[in-house]
């Protein structure tokens, strides 16, 4: 099957997307953990913002990373007539 | 069939009630055990059932590997969650949170942290291309009978270094909760797991994750619910009272040992919320972390989820389900690992299990009313059955993933070169997860005793060195090849195998009889030594190797220390002790004392007895070489490393040709049904 146009934009719009998430993943993780002394100075819902972020802050976000590329792909599906059915 | 499988099931049933029968000790006191078998024999006739079903619809390949593609997403999310929430990270993360507060959750946020890169990089694509195996991805533009072989031959490592420790772990966790035998447990759990694979295939196997991750959710939910009511459900009222908990602060000042006699008892409280209690070398928790993040997407029976479901949405469904599922087990984590610390107590988890693995049944038997009332034994027993119920599915969906490999990569795939009856296919793959459970039973029983913890490190590390990179680079690079795939599988493997075989995971019988000598000999007195400076180290590669200088932190100035004795000085010395006690209460104390001292003493004894004359590890070392206890910082960029220089070096049209092909399928999932090996 040749590759067209339209599935070069849908794969490279895929990619940036990826990309984006995967950035947001990883300030989510390394530097909420490397510098969790600092964070506890701070207060979050009555916790330290540290060890709240380890609890449960850095998890939270991971699923809400998931649920919105899910979504942003199945708009893209649409939008490129590749869904399934 | 029908009629081999109800016999099956009996026999499996007559051997759990057999165990109580052969029940020592446990966490469960022996005039409740009844109760405990109870709800374990709901559970397993709920999951029979369920088989039993399946069954009867499993009959073709597709059926029997991919649960014939009928699963939806929102099923598939909660089958991956049970997949995941091993025993190791439903009693251990809450045992870890427990007993060292802050470093415990590091453990979560890894586990959960892999799976965005299994959905944003792996999940898809695989789904796409793949049909039953991860052989069939690779096979796909490379060479089949070629990549299929390595690729089986990785799945099958990978797997039967997590089974082993798996069910040695479960063997340890039945008996430390109920007490039945090591090797019933270890046969129980294996004839059960191939019950529900061989005559139902991938579809008993997916219904038996999801039911376990049912139990397991409203199990915690349950728990959280008694833990945090007393508070009014309000965060900040709940964590202050954690902070405040005389237990927590005795924790942590038992673990900060001499640093914690300047601190008041609210900085001791508040030291539980920070890192350094449990983990303590960077470098190797950044291994660990690697193989941990990267393994994920690279563990065959992860993988294998996502072709049970029909669509590329269903598979992003899955994933959303699954992380939603895994995300709110962990959070709730806080609420069992701190309740159980505040409530039961570190000093108690760790006298009945050091690993903490018990924190979470406990928790549920205080919440009941105690050990002796029999609410708390059932919440007891109910926590128990979740426990062996994870034990059984996770352990099925492995031994589905190696048996696959087996027979479907190597058996139909090379040795019949895709030409097979879907007859003799299903035949083949129930023949290999016979072979592979029957494999998984024994080396559980062979291993007993050895501390296998670092076989899921390995497992891991393995799969991130060996799969990942052959399996992203065939997805995402044009030019990767049948011989990039092939060295860098085998190179990825080898090294991670090997740094393991080198590292401090190994026993080392000096370092052994030198501990054991001052076990029994205890410490000679020591003079005051003055303050060391921090040392700086030669180099990054002495930090890994053990070739040159290594960084070493600065130590405080020490006080002179009188001599502390050796339990054989200690048995003499308690005996006297116990001749001379009048009172009944002093006696029976003094005694325990010298069970303990006594155990810890034959303990030594026993291990200066199997190390004698000997000097060096299994393949010659005497002390380690390799530092890290985890190969993943080496091993997986080496993986990637050969992956890239073996396909230049090769250089095949095919493959590069077969990209566009890939490249539109990996995104659009056209004929993923009719994929086969090309």
């Amino acid at each position: 099957m040749p590759l067209s146009k339209t599935h070069q934009e849908y794969w490279n719009k895929n990619l940036r997307m990826t990309a984006a998430l995967l950035l947001i993943w990883f300030l989510a993780t390394f530097p909420v953990i490397w510098f969790v002394r600092d964070l506890n100075t701070l207060s979050f819902l009555g916790f330290p913002l540290g060890f709240y972020m380890a609890a449960q802050g850095s998890l939270i976000i991971y699923v809400v990373v998931v649920w919105f590329y899910a979504r942003y792909m199945h708009k893209l599906d649409k939008k490129y007539g590749v869904a399934e059915e | 069939m029908t009629k081999i499988f109800n016999k099956l099931a009996l026999s499996t049933s007559a051997l759990l009630a057999s165990g109580s029968a052969l029940a020592a000790t446990g966490a469960v006191a022996d005039e409740f055990k009844w109760m405990t078998f109870a709800v374990f024999g709901v559970i397993i006739a709920i999951t029979m059932g369920v088989t039993y079903w399946a069954a009867k619809h499993t009959h073709t390949t597709s059926e029997f590997y991919a649960a014939g593609r009928s699963v939806s997403g929102i099923q598939n999310g909660w089958a991956i969650a049970g997949d995941y929430l091993s025993a190791a990270s439903f009693l251990g993360i809450a045992g870890l949170i427990s007993l060292y507060g802050y470093d415990g959750f590091m453990y979560s946020v890894g586990w959960l942290v892999a799976y965005i890169t299994v959905l944003l990089v792996i999940a898809e694509p695989c789904r796409n291309i793949g049909k039953y195996t991860m052989g069939d991805i690779l096979a796909f533009r490379n060479e089949p009978k070629k990549v299929k072989t390595v690729a089986a031959l990785s799945t099958i490592t990978v797997s039967t270094f997590y089974l082993t420790a798996q069910m040695v772990g479960g063997g340890v966790l039945i008996k430390t909760l109920i007490g039945i035998d090591y090797e019933t447990s270890i046969v129980g759990v294996g004839i059960l797991m191939l019950v529900y694979v061989v005559f139902g295939g991938m579809k008993a196997t997916t219904w038996v994750q999801i039911i376990k991750a049912g139990l397991l959710v409203c199990a915690s939910l349950l728990l959280v619910f008694f833990v945090w009511m007393p508070y009014g459900f309000s965060l900040p009222d709940y964590l202050q009272a954690v902070v405040g908990d005389t237990k927590v602060q005795a924790q942590v000042a038992k673990l900060l040992g001499d640093k914690a006699t300047t601190m008041t008892a609210a900085e001791l409280g508040q030291r539980f919320l920070e890192p350094g209690l449990f983990l303590k070398s960077p470098i190797d928790q950044i291994s660990l972390g690697m193989a941990l993040v990267l393994g994920t997407a690279g563990m065959p029976h992860i993988l294998m989820r996502f072709f049970t479901v029909p669509t590329a949405k269903a598979a992003r469904l899955s994933v959303i389900w699954a992380m939603g599922i895994i995300g709110g087990f962990y959070v709730l984590t806080l609420f069992l690992g701190t309740g159980a610390a505040m409530l039961v107590g570190p000093a108690k988890i760790a006298s009945i299990d050091p690993g903490g693995n018990m924190a979470g049944p406990l928790l549920a038997q205080y919440l009941g009313g105690g050990a002796d009332s029999l609410l708390g034994n059932f919440f007891l027993a109910f926590v128990a059955a979740v426990a062996f119920a994870t034990i059984v599915a996770v352990v099925a969906g492995l031994v589905l993933a190696a048996a696959s490999a087996m027979a479907h990569d190597i058996y139909v795939g090379v040795i019949r070169g895709d030409h097979a009856t879907p007859q003799e296919q299903v035949v083949a793959a129930r023949v290999a997860s016979v072979i592979v459970g029957i494999m998984a039973i024994t080396v559980g029983i062979m291993a007993k005793g050895q501390n296998v913890a670092h076989l899921v490190a390995l497992a891991f590390a393995v799969a991130a060195s060996s799969n990942l990179p052959a399996v992203m680079l065939t997805l995402y690079w044009k030019k990767c090849n049948t011989g990039g795939i092939i060295a860098g599988m085998l190179i990825g493997a080898i090294t991670a195998i090997a740094l393991v075989m080198i590292s401090p995971n190994m026993t080392y019988p000096q370092a052994v009889i030198k501990a054991a000598h001052k076990v029994i000999d205890g410490d000679p007195a020591s003079e005051a030594k003055p303050a060391v400076e921090a040392k700086s180290g030669e180099g990054f590669s002495c930090e890994l190797f053990a070739t040159c200088k290594k960084a070493e932190p600065a130590k405080a100035a020490e006080d002179a220390k009188p001599a502390k004795p050796g339990t054989r000085e200690k048995l003499v010395t308690l005996q006297a002790k116990l001749d001379a006690a009048t009172d009944e209460a002093d006696k029976k104390k003094v005694q325990a004392d010298l069970d303990k001292v006594k155990k810890a003493h034959d303990k030594a004894e026993g291990d200066l007895k199997k190390f004698d004359g000997q000097t060096t590890s299994m393949v010659g070392l005497e002390k380690p070489f390799f530092l890290l206890k985890n190969p993943g910082l080496i091993s997986i960029p080496l993986g990637f490393l050969a992956v890239i220089i073996g396909s230049l070096l090769y250089r095949d049209q095919r493959a590069e040709d077969m990209w566009d092909e890939l490249y539109v399928r990996q995104n659009t999932g056209i004929n993923a049904e009719a994929a086969s090996a090309h």
